[in-house]
């Protein structure tokens, strides 16, 4: 911002729409990623594209599965498409804070003391079954994942850059467990599901089909790269009449009698960001209603809170179904309600 | 829970269409069996419907015609119990469908329920039942009380004087409309079907107790609310209305009648040849002494008096006239019709009842008709309010004059040179009613009762009779002297008519009417009093009789007795009046296909201008136009259209109910109509490629649709509607790029 005489000119950074050669080129990084994760993890591609485009938009992902479902194996493609590296914590109820963000030990011969770094110091880590751990050591985490820095002994330290925590939870055993709040699972950007894989895939799996290990995956998209997809990201067009379909979805969730709260600010503004990469991902420069309603389940699905204390996931999609059928969309043929 | 919910909806739906029964039954003689018809038969039509709508599943609006023969099983049933003119069930029920509509509006108000008058209220009550149901059980629930209002609003035109009745239908439907509300599903309707649906919007959450607390207070206010307001409107508003001094025009009143001429004598000329033959019994009267009127007849064409011949078809209960004179007396008797010649029924006074015939009225003058023929053998009761004029001075009363008064002053041309002078010398000056008497008692003074006098009341009759005052005129019958009455009151600029009537007979309870009976007397009309009476007799040559001035004749017997016989003429016959033109009838009947073909002429070019959209303008304009067409070619096709659905959910069912169609295209169509609508790039080959591929689509849709959807195809009106509907896209205005009609983020 610079002051010319009197009057106030604001200068901002050359926002020109992505042009098509761009979008085109990101919609092929992506279909180039998605396709080297299908090699290793047998899941359904909107999954993996759901997946991609979190970590490409620097949001952090809940896997809710049945143990077995191949949630580390995706984590760790994920991980090596990238060309990072990979850690995996086994959460336990008596794991420390310490025990993943690292510890500061005295060296004997230097006579200092040295940060020792946990496993989140990584791309990506996995967190596996995030709901067994102590409140304690699950909010140390999920400082992490906001702030982007562990604070040991009042010293910072980064972590690298890109950063994607990827937590899974069991839904069906819940004996012994500390269910995430609220305020945390709002930290979450997608809540995602790989359920089972098709028939023929499971019964390949089954013959002892070889499938390539995660670590041998090429490089796809490196970090500058990634840092170019996040900039065109933020010039796709949205145009006006989305912004209100979004608002609107986002206040029919307020309004709505089962449920206690809507989603949040955080939330709407998360899936206009996620809706920007997904649609770049496609190779588009606009984003589309349909991308809003594509989204709409994984974004906001496990920001909902209804008022029947034992609410599922299924519960919350349905109450989501529900509001994407009340709204109209915009358009020639939406209609205003 | 559905199930009871299905069961208030089906019983509002019922009381809806049972609304206006109460209203509908006033306009007939017995209100309670008609509302018990029409209540039932309401109930039946929902029951009919219901059943057919479910076991026709998925065909909606098929179950109102598939219902309807039950409705005509109802109408031979009602011709069984209540037969019109025509007895054999069937046949009164195809005759009641075909002219119900037709007599009601011929007919005065309050007649008896005969199917031919009930066919119409129990057809209408029928469908809006029918109607109603189909549209509850697709989930509308305000568009189902639509045709029990238009219904109610068509009863209150034709029965305006109903207030009380009026109310309680009201009431009905008010509480239909709480009741159907009540059961409505509280989520949103269905989007899903294109039409017209009512949007019910669930309330905000509000937390725990406090939000059922709520909840509960809010419920009870709209329950207390409703019931006083619709116990008020019930109770309250009717009685105040009562005393509210506007009441609202019959329509019924409004048509003009077709006319029937009738072949038979004109009653005055009756009088001459009766006054010679006086002992010839005519009918036998029981009941209270008093005069009986028989014609009023107030069209003078020169040679005669025409009597009125729009006669209704009336029940027993008849309609006042507008004016009521202050004093009457309530008066019943029993009439056995002997020989008395003609359909006309003599009753006393102002008839009010007839029992025991049917009867035309004729609403003017009040004159009775039967309608089965010949009045010559029958017996009736007739009860009427006698006016009593006795002490009457008419010091400040005033003639009536202006519209509709014309006919009672006009004199036809030809009428003899002196008689405005004789009119004049004779009324002399002063009020009205002076003028009456004295031109009466000119009458009564100058001339003698001359039984046998040659028959005639016309211009050339009156000029050999009528001398100046003064002068001592010759003889004459009643015939003579109540034309001549009549047409000197005119010529003084009184309003008068001729009435044909006969006096009260010999003998005491029961007593024989005579020939010798039958009189003429003359009327004036007074502004707010109706009709006065004068007699113009001469008294002379009669035995005992009081004054006969300006009072009801109570006591005319034998007075007009004796003498030679001499051939009456038969001086005219009434009813020459030629019917009204088809003229009006025909534009009438000649404007709605003439409104259909404007309609299907006009249809399909708006259409085509509409269509022209999409090849006109930005390509983005074009592509958007385009994708309006298809839109309003899938609902053309009877396909959902939700407003929740997005352009690739549209292709995508497209794709589905289309199986030949390339999902490539589909796919870019869909593609292309999104980067239209939110900012993409498109180009002019991209709008030529949506309009074609629209096209294709199009005619596709139009030849997957059935037989009457490709009919309605071009003339569908609901497509401009489709059409026009308001998007929150940019659709429609000037064409801008990405940067004015986008936001990006900073």
């Amino acid at each position: 911002m610079t002051l010319k005489g009197t009057s106030l000119s604001i200068s901002t950074p050359e926002t020109a729409a992505v042009t098509g050669e761009e979008a085109m080129r990101a919609a092929d990084i992506f279909d180039r990623m998605a396709e080297s994760v299908g090699t290793v993890a047998r899941c359904a591609p909107a999954t993996v594209r759901l997946l991609l485009t979190a970590f490409a938009t620097g949001g952090h992902v809940l896997l809710e599965d049945l143990p077995g479902m191949g949630k580390t194996t995706v984590a760790r493609a994920l991980a090596a498409v990238t060309g990072g590296t990979a850690r995996r914590v086994q959460c336990t109820p008596d794991l420390l804070p310490s025990d993943i963000t690292g510890v500061t030990i005295f060296d004997e011969r230097t006579r200092e003391f040295e940060f020792h770094p946990g496993p989140v110091f990584a791309n990506v880590v996995i967190v596996d079954e995030i709901n067994r751990t102590s409140p304690r050591t699950q909010s140390a985490l999920l400082e992490v994942m906001q702030e982007g820095r562990v604070t040991v002994d009042g010293k910072a330290h980064p972590v690298p850059d890109p950063f994607l925590v990827v937590a899974t939870q069991n839904p069906a055993d819940l004996e012994g467990t500390f269910p995430l709040p609220e305020a945390q699972l709002d930290r979450f950007l997608m809540r995602l599901s790989l359920g089972y894989p098709g028939e023929e895939a499971e019964l390949s799996l089954m013959r002892g089909a070889s499938m390539a290990a995660p670590e041998d995956l090429v490089c796809v998209l490196d970090g500058a790269e990634m840092s170019r997809l996040a900039a065109a990201a933020d010039r796709i067009i949205f145009a006006d009449p989305v912004y209100q379909y979004v608002l609107e979805l986002a206040q029919r969730t307020r309004r709505h009698p089962r449920l206690r709260a809507g989603v949040s600010m955080r939330a709407s503004i998360a899936l206009c960001r996620a809706a920007r990469m997904y649609a770049l991902a496609d190779g588009r420069v606009y984003v589309t209603p349909d991308d809003i309603k594509d989204l709409a389940g994984p974004v906001w699905g496990h920001r909902l809170a209804p008022f029947s204390r034992a609410s599922s996931a299924e519960e919350n999609t349905a109450l989501l179904a529900e509001v994407l059928a009340e709204v109209p969309v915009p358009g020639p043929h939406g209609n205003r309600p | 829970m559905n199930r009871g919910r299905a069961v208030l909806a089906s019983a509002a739906v019922a009381v809806a269409a049972a609304a206006p029964a109460p209203l509908l039954a006033a306009g007939y003689e017995r209100s309670a069996p008609v509302t018990a018809v029409l209540v039932s038969t309401a109930i039946a039509a929902v029951a009919v419907t219901s059943a057919a709508h479910r076991v026709l599943r998925g065909l909606g609006p098929v179950a109102v015609p598939a219902g309807l023969p039950m409705a005509a099983v109802v109408l031979v049933a009602l011709a069984a119990w209540s037969p019109g003119p025509i007895k054999e069930p069937v046949l009164a029920a195809v005759d009641a469908v075909l002219h119900s509509g037709a007599r009601i509006l011929t007919t005065g108000p309050h007649p008896l329920a005969t199917v031919d008058l009930l066919a119409f209220p129990v057809l209408a009550v029928w469908l809006a039942g029918a109607i109603a149901t189909v549209l509850r059980r697709d989930g509308r629930v305000l568009p189902s009380l639509l045709p029990a209002t238009v219904l109610l609003c068509g009863a209150a035109a034709l029965n305006p004087e109903a207030i009380e009745p009026g109310y309680r239908s009201a009431a009905l439907l008010a509480g239909a409309a709480a009741m159907a509300l009540a059961g409505a599903r509280h989520d949103a309707p269905v989007t899903t079907r294109a039409g017209f649906s009512l949007r019910v919007w669930a309330a905000a959450a509000v937390h725990g107790r406090k939000r059922s607390l709520l909840r509960t207070l809010a419920a009870g206010t709209a329950v207390a609310c409703s019931v006083i307001l619709i116990g008020i409107g019930a109770v309250a508003v009717p009685a105040v209305l009562e005393g509210w001094p506007v009441r609202a025009a019959d329509p019924r009143g409004q048509r003009d009648l077709p006319e029937k001429p009738r072949e038979v004598r004109n009653p005055l000329s009756y009088l001459s040849a009766w006054s010679a033959a006086p002992d010839v019994p005519l009918m036998t009267v029981s009941g209270p002494r008093t005069t009986l009127r028989w014609v009023a007849l107030a069209d003078f064409t020169g040679p005669v008096w025409l009597p009125d011949s729009s006669y209704r078809p009336a029940g027993p209960d008849l309609p006042l006239p507008e004016v009521v004179p202050p004093r009457t007396t309530r008066t019943t008797v029993k009439v056995s019709a002997g020989d008395l010649p003609g359909d006309w029924l003599p009753v006393p006074g102002i008839a009010t009842r007839v029992d025991g015939v049917a009867v035309g009225h004729d609403a003017v003058s009040g004159t009775l008709l039967s309608l089965d023929g010949a009045v010559a053998g029958r017996s009736y009761t007739a009860a009427g309010m006698v006016p009593d004029w006795s002490g009457w001075k008419g010091t400040r009363a005033a003639t009536a004059s202006g519209t509709g008064y014309e006919r009672y002053l006009r004199l036809p041309p030809g009428a003899p040179a002196r008689l405005p002078d004789i009119a004049r010398a004779a009324a002399g000056n002063g009020t009205a009613h002076q003028r009456a008497s004295r031109i009466a008692e000119y009458l009564r003074d100058s001339y003698t009762f001359e039984p046998g006098a040659p028959g005639g009341h016309g211009y050339a009759e009156l000029a050999e009779l009528l001398v100046p005052p003064g002068r001592k005129g010759g003889g004459a019958t009643s015939e003579q002297f109540a034309s001549a009455f009549a047409v000197l009151a005119r010529a003084a600029g009184l309003p008068s008519r001729v009435v044909v009537g006969f006096g009260a007979g010999s003998g005491g309870g029961s007593r024989v009417i005579r020939t010798g009976d039958a009189v003429a007397w003359g009327e004036i009309y007074f502004e707010g009093l109706g009709w006065v009476p004068y007699d113009p007799n001469p008294r002379k040559r009669s035995e005992a009789s009081a004054r006969p001035g300006p009072q009801e004749r109570a006591d005319h017997n034998g007075t007009y007795r004796g003498g030679d016989t001499s051939d009456a003429t038969d001086t005219g016959a009434p009813g020459a009046v030629p019917r009204p033109t088809g003229g009006e009838y025909t534009l009438l009947i000649a404007t709605p296909p003439g409104l259909l073909v404007l309609f299907l002429l006009l249809m399909p070019l708006l259409r085509l201008r509409a269509a022209r959209g999409s090849r006109r303008g930005t390509a983005r304009k074009r592509i958007l136009a385009a994708w309006t067409e298809l839109l309003v070619a899938m609902r053309l096709a009877g396909h959902t259209v939700p407003a929740s659905a997005t352009t690739a959910e549209l292709t995508a069912s497209l794709a589905a109910t289309l199986p030949d169609t390339d999902p490539g295209r589909l796919r870019r169509l869909s593609r292309l109509v999104n980067a239209a609508g939110f900012g993409g790039p498109v180009t002019p080959d991209d709008a030529s490629f949506t309009s074609e591929q629209v096209r294709l689509l199009a005619t596709r849709l139009r030849r997957s649709s059935s037989l009457p959807r490709r009919l309605s195809w071009w003339v569908n009106p609901r497509a401009a509607l489709w059409a026009a509907r308001p998007s929150r896209l940019t659709r429609g205005e000037p064409a801008a790029g990405p940067r004015d009609r986008v936001s990006r983020p900073s």
